[in-house]
This record gives C-alpha cells, sequence and structure tokens, in this order.
C-alpha cells in the first residue's frame, strides 16, 4: 500500500529534478573501493564544469593561497581527498538542495545549509565507530531530506491543526496525512536514482534509526547530525522543533551527550564552508 | 493602613529584610500589609514589628510574603506551548548559527520556572547546551531552588506523568527535582532594582514578579531588560503584565506575553 502511496506521491508532486549525469559518475568512483583519488582526479579534469569547480574551490579566498593552482591534480593533493569528494558530492546536488522549499518555511539556502551541515555531522559521527563508512555518511546526510522536495509542494497549502502541530512530531503528521514521511519518499527518489542500498536505508530511517535493521549506524549518524543542526537553527522550518531524539542513535555510535556538543565546532566550520562554496557553485 | 504607619514599616522592612518597598505601588502593598497584619492576628504594625524582631521565623514568613513566593511549574501552560514552539525555534534561527541559548529566569523564587526551562530546553533541544542563569531577591527562596525542592503535587500539576519520572527524583510528592537537571541552572541572589544584569540574552522570563511595582519601577526595569536582550531577543512576561508602549523602547508585542527587541 505504501509503496502505490509513494508512486501517487511522487506524480503528484511532478517531474523531480534528475540527478545530474557527472555527479552520479563522480559518486559512483567515490564510493568504488578500487579507485583512486588520482583516477578521481582524471575523471574529473576531464569534465569541464567539474574541473572548474575544483579549481575555483581551491583558489578561493577561503584558503587564500600564495600560488594559484592550476591543475585539478594540485587541487586534488593539496585540499586532500575528504575535500574534493565533499566538494564533487555537494556541487553534484547543489542544484537540488539550494532552492526554497516554501512548503516548509526555508528560504534559498537553508536545506543546503542544512544537507551539508548535517553531512559534515554524520561523518563526523560515524567515525567514531566505523571510520570506513565516513563518506557513506557524508553522502546519507546530504541527501537525508530530499524527500521534503517532493513533499513541500503538498505542504504549501496546508493549514496544520494547532493541537495536533503540538501533539505530533512532524513525521508523523507526514505520515498521517500522506501516509509516509519524507525520509521514506526521499528513500523512494534515491532508489530511482540508483543510490546504494544502505544510503536509502539510512535516509528512509533518518527519524528512527533504530527501525534501520542492519543499516543502523549510518542512520544513527545522520540522526544526530540532523538533530544537531535543528539545535543550532540551521534548517528549521513549519517543523519547527517537532522532532524526537531517538536514544538507540547514541546507543548505537557509543556516544553521549558530552561527545556530541564536541560536534558543534567543526560541523559549524563546515556549514560556514558550505556558505562559500554554493557562492563559487553558482 | 496610615501613610505614616506606611513609612515606618518601609523603614523597617529596609532595615530588617533590605527590601526596598518604595519601589512598590503604596496603595496595594498598604492593603496587602493589612490583610497580612490580619492574617497573623496582630492589632497593630507595632505589635508586629516587636514580633519580627523576637522571632527569626515570623521574619522568613513576612519576607515569603513580601517576595511573592508563589510559584508552579509550567505556570500558564499555553504561554509554553507557544514558548517551544514559536518562540524558541525563532531564538535559534535568529541567535547565529551554532552559538547556543543565554537564558534568564528573573525573579526565580523557589525555582519552578528555571526547572521548567530546563525541562523544556531538554526535551526540545537536546543534544545541546544553553545558559540558564536564574535570579531572585529573596536568599530563603534561592536555597530552596538550590536544594531540587520540595515542591508539593500542586505546584508539578502541569508537568506530565513522563515528565514527573524522567526530571524528578521517585517518591513524591513531595517531589525534588533530580540533579543532572539542576546542575544546569545557576542560581544567583540579585536585587532587579539595584544590581547591573548581565547583556547579551535571547530570552528573558520575567513573570508576575513586578505586577506590585510603581509604574515608575517597571519601566524602568523594562528599559534594563531591553537592553539586557540582544537585538531579536524575546521578552516573557506574566500573564496581565503588559509593556504599555513597547516601541518606545524598542520592542515589539508578539502575542500575548512575548516581546521581542527589535533587530
Amino acid at each position: 500500500m505504501t509503496k502505490n502511496r509513494i508512486d501517487e506521491l511522487i506524480q503528484q508532486v511532478g517531474e523531480l529534478p534528475p540527478m545530474p549525469q557527472a555527479a552520479q559518475k563522480a559518486m559512483a568512483l567515490i564510493r568504488d573501493p578500487n579507485s583512486s583519488m588520482a583516477k578521481i582526479a582524471r575523471i574529473l579534469a576531464l569534465d569541464p564544469v567539474m574541473t572548474s569547480l575544483v579549481l575555483r574551490w581551491a583558489n578561493s579566498a577561503y584558503y587564500s593561497l600564495a600560488h594559484p593552482i592550476a591543475t585539478v591534480d594540485q587541487a586534488v593533493v593539496y585540499l586532500g581527498q575528504n575535500t574534493i569528494q565533499s566538494l564533487v558530492l555537494a556541487a553534484s546536488v547543489s542544484s537540488l538542495l539550494n532552492r526554497p522549499v516554501p512548503g516548509y518555511d526555508l528560504g534559498r539556502g537553508d536545506l543546503w545549509k542544512h544537507s551539508v551541515g548535517v553531512a559534515a555531522a554524520a561523518r563526523l559521527a560515524i567515525s567514531w565507530r566505523r571510520r570506513d563508512q565516513a563518506e557513506e555518511a557524508y553522502h546519507a546526510g546530504l541527501l537525508c531530506d530530499i524527500g521534503k522536495l517532493a513533499f513541500e509542494i503538498l505542504l504549501r497549502n496546508m493549514q496544520l491543526d494547532r493541537i495536533e502541530a503540538e501533539d505530533l512530531t512532524f513525521t508523523e503528521i507526514e505520515t498521517k496525512y500522506f501516509g509516509v514521511d519524507h525520509g521514506a519518499l526521499g528513500a523512494e527518489l534515491a532508489r530511482r536514482w540508483n543510490l546504494p542500498e544502505e544510503l536509502q536505508a539510512a535516509i528512509a530511517h533518518h527519524h528512527h534509526p533504530a527501525e534501520a535493521g542492519e543499516h543502523i549506524l549510518l542512520a544513527s549518524a545522520v540522526h544526530i547530525g540532523d538533530t544537531i543542526l535543528m539545535m543550532m537553527g540551521i534548517g528549521i522550518g513549519k517543523d519547527g522543533l517537532k522532532y524526537r531524539v531517538d536514544p538507540a542513535a547514541l546507543e548505537a555510535l557509543q556516544a553521549d551527550e558530552n561527545r556530541v556538543l564536541e560536534l558543534y565546532e567543526p560541523v559549524l566550520k563546515a556549514v560556514k564552508e558550505a556558505e562559500v562554496m554554493i557562492g563559487i557553485i553558482k | 493602613m496610615e501613610v505614616d504607619v506606611y513609612h515606618q514599616v518601609k523603614t523597617s522592612v529596609k532595615r530588617l529584610l533590605n527590601i526596598d518597598l518604595t519601589a512598590y505601588k503604596d496603595e496595594q502593598m498598604r492593603r496587602r500589609l493589612d490583610s497580612w497584619l490580619l492574617r497573623c492576628g496582630a492589632s497593630t504594625w507595632e505589635e508586629y514589628n516587636r514580633r519580627l524582631r523576637d522571632d527569626p521565623n515570623e521574619l522568613k514568613r513576612f519576607r515569603d510574603y513580601l517576595t511573592i513566593n508563589v510559584s508552579e511549574f509550567f505556570r500558564d501552560e499555553e504561554r509554553w506551548v507557544t514558548l517551544r514552539s514559536t518562540v524558541l525555534p525563532q531564538l535559534l534561527q535568529t541567535s547565529g548559527p551554532g552559538r547556543s541559548l543565554r537564558v534568564w529566569s528573573a525573579g526565580c523564587s523557589i525555582g519552578p520556572e528555571p526547572y521548567s526551562l530546563a525541562i523544556l530546553f531538554q526535551e526540545a533541544t537536546p543534544l545541546s547546551k544553553h545558559y540558564l542563569l536564574a535570579t531572585d531577591l529573596d536568599r530563603s527562596a534561592l536555597e530552596k531552588a538550590r536544594q531540587r525542592g520540595p515542591f508539593a503535587a500542586s505546584e508539578v500539576r502541569n508537568v506530565t506523568p513522563v515528565q514527573l519520572q524522567k526530571y524528578f527524583e521517585p517518591g513524591g510528592p513531595p517531589y525534588y527535582v533530580r540533579p543532572s537537571l539542576a546542575a544546569r541552572v545557576r542560581f544567583c541572589e540579585q536585587n532587579m532594582l539595584t544590581d547591573p544584569f548581565e547583556a547579551g540574552f535571547d530570552l528573558i522570563l520575567c513573570r508576575n514578579v513586578i505586577i506590585y511595582f510603581t509604574v515608575e519601577a517597571k519601566t524602568r526595569l523594562y528599559q534594563k531588560f531591553a537592553a539586557a536582550l540582544r537585538p531579536g531577543g524575546v521578552l516573557f512576561l506574566g500573564g496581565t503584565e503588559i509593556i504599555p508602549h513597547p516601541q518606545t523602547m524598542g520592542m515589539v508585542n508578539q502575542g500575548i506575553c512575548f516581546y521581542t527587541k527589535k533587530a
């Protein structure tokens, strides 16, 4: 039933922008354990858009280098693997995420900053347990709210009942009105984009990670990331603070509150970086 | 109570309790004192004054009465819902990304207000840490607040069973707040009329504290509060307290009880 409902919803909201080709290729490469950074650099160098993006980023005021960087190879060496990966991933979904989302009361750039922040936080959080899943976590964090893009059109003209809005979490409200929440819808989009199963699972369950089965760690990292970005006031919209923190997430990550508080500073830095980045991508 | 007697009372109260009654409305305070004397079975102030000098317990009772230590958790529930669902998200958004909030419960009495705030923050903004200041003039009230209780069943009537279980020690009534929750609040003694304020607050609560103050004292306080808020910060007053011309202090009314400092 839910499957039909999702199809129906996606149809209702019309065509969603497809994932850009270059992005899909770059993402596949980044996920492939056999691909080296040198190989990624070579592929990037073939794509004029990506090349220019990486070079502009490396030469941006953000790094204020004494000597300009001229090639993608140099940029990869200078910026390091993590930064290049984040940049490529972020650039590839920026067209989707850097748009206003009026149904959730989010202005242009809000969802973008939120998503990049969640991604950075998820990468750090999962590294407490599994360093090798850091890139997946970044990726999942970046895409966790992609379902909101589909939902928001339906939410635009909806007046939420006040009492209900106070008693239910926002995912419960979504489920009540539409049969699914934005996580489930996002997971379906991820499936249509041929993203791997663990990403689909993390997106689907990022508000209730305990239900993510074998992908609980990934979903938990995204869950914690999403929570602290809300606490920072980044990406708070119509859904306000109406989400619950799942204690299972902290348990899965073997972390406590103090450990989470340590994330604030690096995540904030990533969000600031994201603001600069979006200026370069545009 | 005659005016000249009231003058004597003011002097004695200042000397005995260090409370300045000139900041309160004469008329109301005199009525309050009259009804208090009646309740205590004292026929004149002179008689009661003698009792105050001889009996420290009576002095304490009198102090509690004057400083109006009536308080309960989540007083005016509906306003607390607004605080959580509207004001708090707005404050997080405008406080600057990643900055934790600075919140002040002014006139916190025996602690229900700051502890309600601590519960609210724990629930609405878990995994974050905010600065929670609670001040009062009344040392004995603060002492009770610091001791985390005891709170009567009537004082916690707006606390849900789940919250009661989570944030209070088992075995009530009377109830005691758990140490982990109490550790989130910083209590300080302060005279709002004479002491300087800390600055840069996102949210200030001063509820049902200054209703008995004179118009002049109120105006001065509202101005001090406005100065202590950051631009975009919010002042949360009691149900019957209204700032007459908020714009003259750079504030905007935002629904019942809430005033926002213009950015």
